[in-house]
């Protein structure tokens, strides 16, 4: 799985944005907030990941068991799918 | 004629009688050369020639970090406060109440110019329809999002609340097609104090906007 390449992550401080750049402005007309969890899975999915990748990395990075991870994984993903955010 | 706006001096050449007239209170005395120059088209008339200006100014400050915010700016006590709202919404409106309860003067009444860098806002002649501006500069104390209401309360917005409510206004607010840039100006502005007033037209508007952002009653 990987994000598309329109998208520009900038940190605020307490929490990261996400918006599009280019001619993408246009069909992604909004700002994405994302807290470290968040961010964590969408730099890997700049870069592109599969699922259990993005599971080590929780299980590492965060104190989550390996079935809160796998949910907030499949939230998450589908909420970028249902933007179609994801290639 | 050379005119300083927002601390940058520009010389415009062929302004002609009318516009000249329009820029003479930004007019520098005893300037020769002008950091950028403004060559405007003899043939065209007072509004296309006030437009292309107001262009040419707002692209050469962005170059300086100085970039136009669409707002009503006043200055209460060398602070400045920048209203922000859609059109129609208010912002002139409830700077008025400030400059007739308490005082203030207008920077700018509609399109002040904010130097990201310093935090100065300054005025520049091209106001809106009220034509309301002064030569006066401040630095930018808080930011206050008006909305109409039956009622006066303000609440002070969190940065994750204040980075909402600029983003979703930033398309109105601040000439920018660079996105990156236009993050960064998000971040610098929702680390001030940003507020959300609901407000009607009245003193007790004016009373509960100033109580928000001083944190202490309004004396007369």
């Amino acid at each position: 799985m990987k994000i598309k390449d329109c998208f520009i992550l900038s940190d605020m401080g307490e929490f990261w944005v996400v918006v599009a750049t280019g001619d993408a402005v246009e069909k992604y007309n909004c700002m994405i907030t994302l807290n470290s969890t968040a961010v964590t899975l969408w730099k890997m999915l700049q870069k592109g990941a599969e699922k259990q990748e993005l599971v080590d990395a929780l299980l590492k990075e965060f104190n989550v068991d390996v079935n809160t991870a796998n949910e907030h994984i499949d939230q998450f993903i589908a909420k970028l799918q249902k933007a179609d955010i994801l290639e | 004629m050379i005119i300083k706006i927002a601390d940058t001096t520009f010389n415009v050449i062929n302004g002609g009688a009318e516009l000249e007239k329009y820029i003479s209170p930004f007019k520098c005395e005893n300037y020769i050369n002008a950091e950028f120059k403004i060559v405007l088209d003899q043939s065209q008339d007072f509004m296309q020639k006030r437009s292309v200006m107001a262009i040419a100014i707002t692209e050469k400050l962005i170059g300086k970090n100085v970039l136009r915010i669409h707002a009503s700016s006043i200055c209460y006590k060398d602070k400045a406060i920048m209203f922000l709202a859609p059109s129609g919404t208010g912002k002139s409106t409830h700077a008025s109440l400030w400059n007739k309860y308490a005082g203030a003067e207008y920077i700018n009444d509609d399109q002040p110019y904010l130097n990201m860098d310093t935090l100065m806002v300054y005025g520049s002649m091209v106001s809106g329809k009220h034509n309301r501006f002064s030569l006066k500069q401040a630095k930018l104390f808080s930011l206050v999002f008006i909305s109409q209401a039956e009622h006066n309360s303000i609440k002070k917005l969190t940065k994750l609340e204040s980075v909402k409510y600029l983003y979703k206004q930033m398309v109105h607010y601040i000439d920018l097609s660079d996105r990156q840039k236009q993050l960064e100006c998000l971040d610098i502005l929702s680390n001030l104090p940003v507020y959300l007033l609901e407000c009607d037209v009245s003193y007790e508007a004016f009373l509960t906007c100033y109580k928000g952002v001083f944190n202490k009653d309004y004396e007369n």
